[in-house]
């Protein structure tokens, strides 16, 4: 049966530079936080296997660069994705204004089959800071108009919200993995052919 | 090449020449070289380049391994290393390899390994070291050698290890330990003199040689050639013709360097008739009796003396490599060696062994004298019994038997003292070693010129000589020819200050000398000075015995008629006259005469001056410049009284600036200084002038473009008849001799073009032509510097070069694609294996795609470039195309929507817009009109303005 098969989800993460993406990863996946920036280079992905709905299902979660001077990658990571997490920093409006242009950017590019309802999540973080520019009314409203969106309140640093956002991502994809399976649709993209350089991709073996 | 298998069966007296020619030309080589008393000899204006094919080709003569190609194959030879001392292998089995190639020097010129190993141990200064165990093992030798090779020869390995160490040690005085029977013998040496740079003529060892002028030449016969090469008397190499009879250098001393060791064991040694050293110096001592002999104990320094007989004592300095050579000599039974393979002496500086050997020296002569003339006893004693009485009566033995040479195992703070130099002098040798710097670094600064056209400043009115000699910077240019005319021109002005002195002091005692009329008192007078110069002259002698063992006896008989009239006349100052009586040699003041010695004092100066003038101590100056000429004016005028001086300004010069118009231009006597800049006292001395009207240093320009072919006549009159490498003129006759250079488009003289071939970049630029054109050396030595600097923009450049060289197309293509691969490699963690690829090729040739050196140039040439850019593109596309991450930073056509994850480095299929990076497939970009990412970049941008304007 196909709901005993494990999965494997791909979950991008996307944002200005400095909103904090690679902070929630890894608190999600390490339970770390550091306050020291470090900006990401290119892409990279980190594992984490959780229980969803009693399935073993298998996160393997893309965080980016945020800036635009890593324009010699590519992202065609993004491609294949089954959830977008996306992130702005509530003490920065530019950061939120710019959730537009991600999301338009990654629909263009991972070219889903299902733009409507796509998997997204919207996450205000670093709301463990005073100086708050984004109010949670401003950042809900922006989500009704994309198709009701989950929105979350996170702190990367104090690890508020980080579980959840994540937990509703995966289900969310998985939802809509199960409609996809459904529908006999052909399954992931090149990526996963071969696991070799990394330990932590799951294989189907 | 000297030795090829059809000159096998070559005659011995050929190949003995051949073996004298390698010696001659090694030795001038590092001659030339260490006269310039350059911190790191490699500095020089490609010394390296010039000893290494002397080298190379003293390693390959008679050689019986060969390559397939018929060359001389060292390698084989070379790489006994590992095994005779694997400690020093590690560096000779350093060779180009794949890997690090581009560090490798240019294959051009190191064709091979072993010629690349010379090439690399010359520049680390232990070919001398790796050498002598090379030439340990005697079967090694032989199984790779005829065994009248050069290398299979003893005495001439000999000579060359001493030559090699000379050169690492910086100290041209070793050279003198060549066995100088080498040199003897047939005319061609001679001829092989005249090959050194004429211009270079203030070698030391020609000022020592010339120092002996003094000396009565008459009573020395004719040296006699000595035939046994195994009989090797330390003929000191001052003998360079036979057949110059008077001139200078008759001296000739046979130093039978008699090694001291401490453990005070040294009898058996000698005792022993299996070694040459006493042995065969003696025999020579009979043979040429008619010369000065001289047993010198040689002022070693403890680590020597620990290195030649190691058996004897322990080693306690770092300073001498241990080379197995020496210490087979403490074995006995080897015959073979000769007594040259002990004298290296690694420290010209040691005061108490110099006191010793000044007494084995009196010793000695008192010997000499006993069976030879009773006169030469007479003259010696006077002197002599006084010395080493008082210093060393303790150590007198009986002096009935002639042969032996006592050696004290005495004073243990002396080899503590010596050790201690010698370390220091090591340490400040391997400090010099620096790296020769490439073209980008210092733009071809570090290449010396000959000349400069600085010229010697002339002394402002009323100046005092020291004050003038103080503050010029003379030689300042750092250009060999400046350097040696400032030398000239500052012991021109000593001489005539010196004369002026002494012509005041005549002056004045003319009128004392009334009373002193008594024919007696000058008489006794004039004794006590010749006394007083004749110690002065022997203990200068023995302070520079390492260079040249002089004999002060035969001077001695005849002193009435040689001494000079500088000496003579009562010139010495008061003091030093009631300081008559008591004349020791004490420790202090040849203490002194070391000081001056230090200080580079040349014999000749130094016999200018009494005693007591050199009593004072000079202070003790430090550093590279303490050798410099106006360094020894000064603590010669030192022992003047400064009022006693003409100023600088009433000298008469002997040669005047209008007899030889060594400036060519007047130079300005001030310098146009801004008022902001009026504070800065450095101002002045920081301004340099650059030649002349007439003619001016060449510069390290980088010429792209081609010259006209050269038309002699007009060119030479275009620079004056002079050469535009030393501004030397010739007469509009004798340009013939003069020679094209390619690079520069000038006439050089041939002491500035020694005929070096190198390739042009004008012409690889312009017609893809890399063969090697003439050059002076100077740019030589710019094209060297410039070779893997990545100079030449060949898309700026000629870019029609690409249509007209397929290889340096596939090149371009190569290096662009390596450079885009590159964003994806580095930030690869998988990809270390493919990072560590990339880091052994040199940066500019992935980060900037469209530089050149020369040298990559050549090699897009000779294919080598490409080859190994396609390998490194290959494993680089492997990773690529195999690793999850880097195929996830991929790009995806969005104009087509396929499935097939391109990359920019696929040039042939995939374009990428310049503005925002994305990449697209070339045939769907075609039909776009434009990049739709940077459109919506674009659109965002308006919209956030019109957002921001609304909210505002």
């Amino acid at each position: 049966m196909a709901s005993r098969r494990k999965l494997l989800l791909k979950i991008i993460i996307l944002g200005d530079s400095g909103v904090g993406k690679t902070a929630l990863m890894n608190q999600y996946v390490n339970k770390k936080f550091s306050n020291q920036y470090k900006a990401t280079i290119g892409a990279d992905f980190l594992t984490k296997e959780v229980m969803v709905d009693n399935r073993i299902v298998t996160l393997q979660i893309w965080d980016t660069a945020g800036q635009e001077r890593f324009q010699s990658l590519g992202v065609a990571f993004y491609r294949g994705a089954d959830g977008c997490i996306l992130v702005f920093d509530t003490t920065s409006m530019n950061s939120f204004a710019s959730l537009d242009a991600w999301r338009d950017e990654f629909l263009i590019q991972s070219s889903p089959k299902n733009t409507e309802n796509f998997p997204f999540v919207v996450l205000g973080n670093k709301i463990d800071l005073e100086n708050r520019a984004v109010s949670t009314k401003r950042a809900q409203k922006w989500c009704q108009t994309k198709n009701n969106i989950p929105y979350f309140e996170t702190s990367a640093k104090e690890a508020v919200n980080v579980e959840q956002a994540f937990e509703t991502i995966a289900k969310s994809a998985i939802a809509l993995e199960k409609e996809e399976i459904y529908n006999d649709f052909p399954g992931d993209i090149i990526l996963d052919r071969d696991n070799k350089p990394n330990n932590g991709a799951a294989c189907n073996c | 090449m000297l030795s090829s298998p059809s000159k096998r069966a070559a005659s011995p007296e050929i190949i003995q020449d051949e073996c004298r020619a390698l010696l001659q030309d090694l030795r001038q080589t590092i001659e030339t070289q260490l006269i310039s008393q350059v911190s790191n000899v490699w500095n020089i204006f490609g010394g390296l380049n010039r000893l290494h094919p002397v080298v190379l080709k003293i390693f390959k003569h008679r050689s019986r391994v060969f390559n397939q190609g018929g060359e001389p194959d060292l390698w084989s030879f070379i790489q006994g290393l590992s095994w005779l001392q694997p400690c020093l292998a590690a560096s000779p089995s350093f060779v180009p390899s794949k890997k690090n190639m581009y560090l490798a020097p240019s294959p051009s010129r190191h064709y091979d390994k072993a010629s690349a190993w010379v090439y690399k141990s010359l520049e680390a200064h232990n070919l001398s070291q790796k050498l002598s165990w090379l030439l340990s093992d005697r079967e090694h030798i032989l199984s790779h050698y005829e065994p009248n090779a050069f290398l299979a020869q003893l005495q001439y390995s000999e000579a060359m290890l001493i030559c090699l160490r000379a050169l690492e040690q910086n100290q041209i005085s070793f050279l003198a330990d060549i066995n100088s029977s080498l040199y003897l013998l047939p005319k061609r040496s001679i001829q092989l003199i005249s090959k050194t740079h004429r211009r270079c003529s203030s070698s030391p060892e020609v000022i020592a040689n010339s120092k002996t002028t003094w000396s009565d030449t008459k009573k020395h016969k004719p040296i006699p050639s000595i035939k046994e090469p195994d009989a090797n008397l330390n003929l000191i190499s001052a003998v360079k013709s036979e057949n110059s009879n008077s001139v200078e250098s008759r001296l000739i001393s046979n130093s039978v360097e008699c090694f001291r060791n401490q453990s005070g064991d040294s009898e058996p040694i000698h005792k022993s008739p299996d070694l040459p050293l006493c042995e065969v110096g003696h025999q020579a001592l009979k043979k040429s009796s008619s010369l000065p002999n001289l047993f010198r104990i040689h002022d070693l320094s403890g680590s020597l003396s620990e290195s030649t007989s190691k058996k004897f004592s322990k080693p306690r300095s770092v300073t001498v490599p241990n080379s197995p050579l020496k210490t087979t000599f403490a074995s006995p039974g080897n015959n073979a060696l000769s007594p040259s393979l002990l004298f290296v002496d690694y420290k010209t500086v040691d005061f108490d062994r110099t006191i010793e050997s000044f007494r084995k020296y009196h010793e000695n002569g008192k010997v000499k004298s006993n069976i030879k003339s009773r006169e030469r006893k007479k003259d010696a004693h006077a002197v002599d019994i006084n010395l080493y009485k008082k210093n060393h009566k303790k150590n007198q033995r009986p002096l009935n038997l002639p042969n032996r040479i006592w050696e004290e195992s005495d004073d243990d703070t002396n080899s503590i003292y010596s050790d201690k130099l010698s370390f220091s002098s090591y340490s400040t040798l391997s400090s010099n070693v620096t790296q020769k710097k490439s073209f980008l670094e210092d733009a071809g600064k570090s290449i010396k010129h000959m000349k400069s056209g600085y010229s010697f400043p002339k002394p402002a009115q009323g100046q005092s000589l020291f004050s003038f000699l103080a503050s010029s910077p003379f030689g300042k240019g750092d250009a060999e020819l400046d350097r040696e005319n400032a030398h000239f021109s500052v012991s021109d002005a000593m001489i005539a200050a010196i004369e002026q002195v002494k012509c005041n002091r005549d002056f004045n005692l003319a009128e004392e000398a009334v009373d002193d009329s008594d024919e007696e008192i000058n008489h006794l007078k004039q004794r006590i000075r010749l006394r007083r110069k004749q110690k002065n002259q022997e203990r200068t002698n023995l302070s520079i015995t390492t260079f040249l063992v002089n004999d002060a006896r035969t001077d001695t008989t005849t002193t009435d008629q040689s001494y000079s009239p500088i000496s003579t006349s009562p010139c010495s100052s008061s003091e030093s006259i009631s300081s008559d009586g008591g004349v020791d040699l004490d420790v202090e003041q040849v203490g002194n005469l070391m000081d001056i010695n230090q200080s580079g004092l040349s014999i000749s100066l130094g016999s200018l001056y009494s005693e007591a003038e050199l009593q004072r101590p000079s202070p003790p100056n430090q550093g590279e410049s303490v050798k410099s000429a106006e360094n020894v004016a000064l603590s010669l005028l030192k022992r003047f009284k400064k009022k006693q001086l003409p100023a600088a300004s009433e000298l008469e010069w002997l040669i005047s600036e209008q007899e030889v118009p060594q400036q060519l231009l007047p130079l300005p006597n001030s310098w146009p200084v801004s008022p902001d800049d009026a504070e800065d006292q450095d101002m002045t001395s920081a301004t340099q002038l650059r030649g002349t009207t007439e003619w001016a240093p060449p510069r390290s320009h980088i010429i792209f473009t081609l010259h006209p072919p050269p038309v002699r006549r007009v060119l030479m009159v275009k620079q004056n008849y002079r050469c535009a490498g030393c501004g030397a003129k010739v007469e509009p006759k004798y340009i013939r001799k003069y020679r094209y250079c390619e690079y520069l488009g000038r006439y050089f003289c041939t002491s500035c073009h020694t005929n070096q071939t190198a390739i042009l970049p004008s012409r690889v630029l312009n017609k893809w032509d890399f063969s090697k054109c003439l050059v002076s050396d100077f740019s030589f030595h710019l094209l060297e510097q410039m070779n893997s600097d990545p100079l030449f923009n060949v898309q700026d450049q000629n870019p029609n070069l690409f249509r007209k060289a397929r290889g340096l197309e596939r090149t371009r293509q190569l290096r662009w694609q390596l450079c885009l691969m590159k964003a994806f490699l580095i930030t690869c963690r998988f990809a270390t294996n493919v990072q560590n690829l990339m880091k052994d090729v040199p940066s500019h040739i992935i980060d900037d795609p469209d530089l050149y050196s020369l040298e990559d140039l050549t090699q897009v040439k000779s294919g080598d470039l490409p080859t190994r850019l396609k390998d490194l593109v290959d494993v680089a596309s492997e990773h690529l195309s195999d690793c999850q991450l880097c195929q996830a930073r991929g790009f995806i056509c969005e104009l087509c929507q396929s499935d097939e994850i391109i990359f920019p480095w696929q040039l042939n299929k995939v374009f990428r817009c310049k503005h925002c990076g994305a990449c697209y497939h070339i045939k769907c970009f075609s039909s776009a009109t434009s990049c739709p990412r940077c459109e919506r970049i674009s659109l965002r941008k308006k919209q956030k303005i019109v957002t921001n304007d609304s909210a505002s």
